[in-house]
């Protein structure tokens, strides 16, 4: 597989959380790669007013630079 | 024509090239001949107690064709009287008033002994002193030299005794056989330096003779390390000199020095901060006229550019020079190969394919003909193809736009450690 492939296939998989209603609430970096933590609050639901969580493990460093720069746009967006 | 005049911390000269202090400025007939040929500047080889030399003391690597890309010496200071040396330098300095003549100096680690050396090469109008920090061969051995150069306090020490006694501005030389460069340089300054200069050679051993199993240079059979200098060490040179430039606490001017070779090795070593340039290898492979061309080139240059004056160079590149963590990792750029001028050589694929990012494909068009394609979506940008490649202009590395705002690792980890720090807080509430 390419490089790129792989970033693709990491990144895609980080889109569809997002998309899902998940936001990144932490993130931690080991040996193994870049662990994402997500969180979805399911405001108005009666069946799931708890939040849910996923985590990620993410493995290439375009991909760990993508979520980088998603969790740095969002703060300048705000800072502005 | 350019003004090409320079000021070293008060030390006039006629142009930024000065020959360094080295077996070409040993003597006044050398000097004044190389003032003849269109030198601004010397710095006369180190005085000290003389000393006795080894027979067989040069040596060099040959790298593919390319004659003296390094040279070891293993030659100490002057090994003639400091008389001699005085009235040689007066005479110079008479014959030459225009000209920049700076001595070396090298003694022992006693204040007399800097006043003393000091008051004696001033007295015959010398227009500056380099003290010798940075020898690493021989000299070293007796405790001066790099052995001083090498401990920051004894730098600063022997600056202030220097600074004591002078008249005259005093450069402090700086050896590169040090972990940071800017440590020593630093102290320098805190002992009243008025300029530094760097670099002095490098710890080496230039081979060792595969057949007869003696060392290269040897004496006798036997060798031990020299000083390591020429366009090798051009590189390592440069990057010291902009580690000095860049820190605000080694507030004084520099004088660059190491391998420079050329008019362009000039401009580098002055854009990254040099106020002038010191030479010897490229003196020592091709003779003192090859300043002619260094003049002429450094005019033309600045002609070229519309600058009026070769100090408008100075230090131009050092805000661009900084750490890896202010790098944007936003920006990118990939390899695109002209398959017009492309001669198949396959150099770039084979580099690429063992020892980069395998993004090169080696493909058969229609018409069967063999090319290679960067697939632009996997290439890291690293440069190998385009320097490996024997073809130039064949492979250009393509800036391409992306889609992020730039963002610095250092960025980066400020916005991960926000990020978390927030989620704490929201798990804490």
């Amino acid at each position: 597989m390419s490089a790129y492939e792989e970033f693709a296939r990491e990144k895609r998989a980080v889109d569809a959380l997002l998309q899902d209603g998940f936001v990144i609430v932490g993130t931690s970096e080991e040996l193994e790669g870049m662990e994402l933590r997500f969180r979805k609050r399911l405001a108005g639901s009666t069946e799931s007013p708890e939040p849910v969580y996923a985590k990620l493990l993410l493995l290439t460093a375009d991909a760990r630079k993508y979520v980088s720069n998603l969790i740095f746009s969002e703060q300048q967006k705000k800072q502005a | 024509m350019a003004d090409l005049r320079i000021n070293l911390t008060g030390i006039p000269s006629p142009n930024p090239f000065w020959l360094a202090s080295a077996p070409p400025t040993n003597t006044g007939y050398q000097v004044q001949r190389a003032f003849e040929a269109g030198w601004g500047g010397a710095v006369w080889k180190t005085l000290g107690d003389p000393i006795i030399n080894t027979s067989s003391r040069f040596a060099a690597v040959h790298f593919n064709g390319q004659r003296v890309a390094g040279f070891n010496n293993i030659e100490l200071i002057t090994d003639r009287p400091l008389e001699v040396n005085l009235k040689e330098i007066y005479e110079t300095k008479k014959r030459f008033p225009n000209h920049a003549v700076v001595v070396s100096l090298m003694v022992e680690p006693k204040r007399e002994k800097w006043h003393e050396i000091v008051k004696k090469v001033e007295a015959v109008g010398v227009d500056g002193l380099e003290l010798n920090f940075g020898c690493p061969h021989g000299m070293a051995e007796r405790g001066m030299g790099s052995a001083s150069g090498q401990q920051p306090d004894l730098v600063e020490m022997q600056t202030m005794w220097a600074k004591e006694a002078a008249q005259t501005p005093v450069i402090v030389k700086l050896t590169p056989n040090i972990t940071d460069i800017t440590v020593v340089a630093r102290h320098a300054v805190m002992g009243g330096a008025d300029a530094v200069s760097l670099i002095n050679t490098i710890n080496s051993l230039a081979g060792v003779d595969i057949h007869t199993w003696n060392t290269v240079p040897h004496v006798g059979g036997k060798g031990a390390h020299g000083g390591y200098c020429g366009p090798a060490v051009k590189p390592i040179a440069l990057s010291m000199v902009a580690e000095c430039a860049k820190d605000p606490k080694v507030s004084v001017p520099i004088s660059g020095i190491g391998g420079i070779s050329s008019w362009q090795d000039t401009v580098e070593f002055m854009l990254m901060g040099a106020t002038n340039v010191q030479i010897c290898t490229a003196a020592m492979h091709h003779g003192f006229r090859i300043v002619e061309e260094m003049i002429d080139g450094l005019n033309n240059y600045l002609d070229d550019k519309g600058i009026a004056k070769v100090t408008d160079l100075i230090g131009q590149t050092v805000p661009k020079y900084s750490t890896w963590g202010e790098l944007d990792l936003n920006y990118q750029v990939v390899a695109r190969i002209n398959a017009e001028t492309c001669i198949n050589c396959n150099k770039c694929h084979i580099a690429c394919e063992d020892t980069s990012h395998q993004c090169i494909d080696r493909l058969t068009d229609a018409n069967g003909k063999a090319y290679l394609k960067v697939r632009e979506e996997d290439c890291v940008g690293c440069n190998l193809c385009a320097i490996v490649c024997p073809v130039d202009g064949v492979i250009d590395m393509v800036e391409v736009q992306g889609t992020h705002a730039p963002m610095t690792w250092n960025d980066r980890q400020k916005a991960l450690a926000r990020k978390n720090s927030e989620s704490s807080e929201m798990e804490a509430v």
